[in-house]
């Protein structure tokens, strides 16, 4: 890619930090059908992350973007955007695949198949438009054993474990989710990869 | 694009010259009381339309202007993140800090970062290298449409139209290479500023960082 397209499309990522050097899923299995998620939702949200340096692994990289994830009938959406707001890359889930177009994917901070199975794990494996009662909860649903944690009618945290890939996820959500409701603020911590993501949203609304 | 907005654009762009004394006779009139422009500070509402998203993504901000070549534009909402064009410098700042690069040497990348600089300061030389340029009067103000005329340039940006009335502009329009369509309105300018450098720099710094 030329340099200016490479500035162009993510202008943090060319001659700044590496990208982690994990081995990503091809087809991620354990995604939610987009078809099954009842709620349609514009999300435009910040994500931070801080993730081991590839050349020294006690030292930790940060980086942050801008996206928007829109969820609308059995497509889920994710547009990254650049510090002057111009499109950075674009990932979509079909159904339960996903499919990445364009020359701009290469922008993309992770594998956007890890990107997508964090997002369907955060918000939709297990999760539906019902609160639960206080306290804890476990399941099993798309290949993961899932305890989660709600309080006030809200989900607050979860560990998510997944025995096929020996990954845990522990998420938590300020103030709280439930299916369709944008959290203020979502924290992840991959075990496996040992990445943390703080994800904002700046906005919301239902569609 | 509906019939109701190519009429609403043929409307603003009338191809005749609008009798308004407020009208510069062509381009380089306009680029010419440009140059006259030492500085400003202005807000701004910037609403973008990326094709892949049902809804606009809205920012709120301001920019603040130092002829004749550095620029910082500051969005204050949703999120607080600035940009600062200093010569061939670009600096960015948000929550995780502050980032220079070099621009000089991102060729089309680079020229569109700085063509709204090369209005404002009336960099006719520039412009003429760029793009092909047209001037529409209507109501009290101008139009300004830059269409770019090498190839590299073209698939990152489709057009740029700037509408203002005297030296003073009122709105900006990216249509870009993915077909995204940004326009920014800009409200009623502080004309009476000539910022330092030491200003720019408050300015930017004004954005929370660790």
């Amino acid at each position: 890619m030329k340099r200016w397209l490479c500035f162009y499309v993510f202008l943090c990522s060319c001659g700044g930090p590496q990208k982690p050097a994990w081995d990503p899923p091809g087809q991620p299995q354990g995604l939610v059908n987009m078809a099954d998620v009842p709620w349609n939702f514009e999300w435009r949200q910040t994500i931070e992350a801080e993730y081991p340096n590839p050349k020294q692994p006690n030292a930790h990289e940060t980086n942050s973007l801008e996206v928007v994830l829109q969820k609308q009938g059995n497509i889920l959406t994710m547009v990254g955007l650049t510090p002057l707001g111009t499109r950075a890359f674009v990932a979509r889930q079909e159904g339960v695949n996903v499919i990445t177009e364009g020359p701009h994917n290469d922008a993309l901070p992770f594998p956007p198949a890890l990107v997508f199975l964090d997002v369907n794990r955060s918000l939709f494996v297990g999760i539906n438009t019902t609160s639960l009662p206080d306290g804890w909860h476990t399941q099993q649903s798309h290949g993961a054993q899932i305890k989660d944690l709600w309080k006030g009618g809200l989900l607050v945290q979860r560990e998510l474990s997944d025995p096929v890939q020996n990954t845990t996820l522990r998420i938590h959500y300020s103030p709280g989710y439930k299916g369709g409701l944008a959290p203020a603020t979502v924290t992840l911590m991959n075990t496996r990869f040992r990445y943390r993501l703080t994800i904002t949203t700046l906005q919301s609304s239902a569609l | 694009m509906t019939h109701l907005t190519m009429a609403f654009l043929l409307l603003l762009g009338a191809a005749t010259p609008a009798p308004d004394s407020a009208c510069p006779k062509d381009v380089p009139a306009l680029l010419a009381a440009f140059r006259g422009l030492v500085g400003f500070q202005v807000d701004f509402v910037e609403e973008k339309q990326v094709a892949l998203l049902k809804k606009p993504l809205i920012n709120k901000g301001r920019v603040l202007f130092a002829a004749p070549d550095q620029l910082v534009r500051r969005v204050d909402s949703p999120v607080n993140t600035a940009v600062w064009i200093r010569g061939s410098e670009l600096w960015m700042r948000d929550s995780q800090g502050t980032k220079r690069l070099d621009v000089g040497q991102w060729g089309p990348a680079n020229v569109l970062i700085n063509s709204f600089l090369f209005v404002l300061r009336g960099d006719t030389a520039n412009l003429k290298k760029h793009y092909d340029m047209t001037l529409a009067c209507g109501g009290a103000g101008w139009r300004l449409t830059l269409t770019p005329r090498q190839a590299d340039l073209r698939k990152i940006l489709q057009r740029m139209e700037i509408e203002g009335t005297g030296a003073e502009p009122t709105r900006l329009s990216l249509l870009d290479g993915a077909g995204d369509l940004s326009t920014t309105r800009f409200g009623t300018a502080n004309k009476a500023l000539r910022p330092s450098v030491a200003q720019l720099q408050k300015f930017f710094a004004a954005v929370a960082s660790p």
